[in-house]
């Protein structure tokens, strides 16, 4: 039997506003804004 | 937030199936135009680039789901759209009623449903359901006077 196999949903970063909102006007969706510091 | 909270699988599904993630660094001009002032801060913005929510600071799991949530509801809100907004802040307060962003959700529906039905019915129960629930929150401070009502 085979064994069951899990997917990981992972975060799929936009990096640019314009296109983040294009998606999100795509889609009906919002957008989260992370500020980040990547230390 | 890249330790903790962003790998949990459940913040990873409810960002895929609701929201578009952006991630800009800090040095970023756009930090300056938001008036970036620590990180991380998380903004909710509308398909228009309207900002409705900002949080500051680190969020675990279990707190950034329903701030999220209501950062959605702020922003069904605050374009007058009573209906999406009071169905997200009962989907806050039925799956995260111990959050800290549930006490705000209750007196959202209480002013929500104000401005849907212009009877002060909703605000009466919005301050009754937090001085049962929450009542050590601020929230159950600034719904006071609609006990009056």
């Amino acid at each position: 039997m085979a064994a069951a196999v899990e997917t990981e949903v992972r975060i799929e970063w936009e990096t640019q506003l314009a296109e983040a909102l294009d998606k999100a006007k795509a889609d009906g969706k919002h957008v989260l804004l992370d500020f980040f510091n990547p230390g | 937030m890249d330790t903790v909270t962003y790998p949990d699988p459940n913040v990873a599904q409810f960002i895929e199936e609701n929201i578009i993630p952006l991630r800009v660094r800090f040095d970023d001009p756009l930090a300056e135009e938001f008036g970036l002032t620590w990180t991380p801060t998380l903004v909710t913005l509308d398909p228009q680039g309207k900002e409705h929510q900002r949080t500051v600071g680190f969020l675990p799991p279990e707190e950034l789901i329903p701030s999220l949530m209501l950062g959605i509801a702020k922003s069904h809100f605050e374009c007058e759209d009573y209906g999406d907004a009071l169905s997200m802040l009962q989907a806050i307060l039925t799956s995260y009623p111990g959050s800290g962003a549930a006490p705000e959700a209750v007196f959202l529906q209480g002013v929500a449903g104000y401005k849907r039905t212009h009877s002060a019915q909703p605000l009466k129960a919005a301050y009754e359901k937090l001085r049962a629930r929450y009542p050590q929150s601020e929230w159950a401070k600034r719904a006071a006077p609609y006990r009056l009502l």
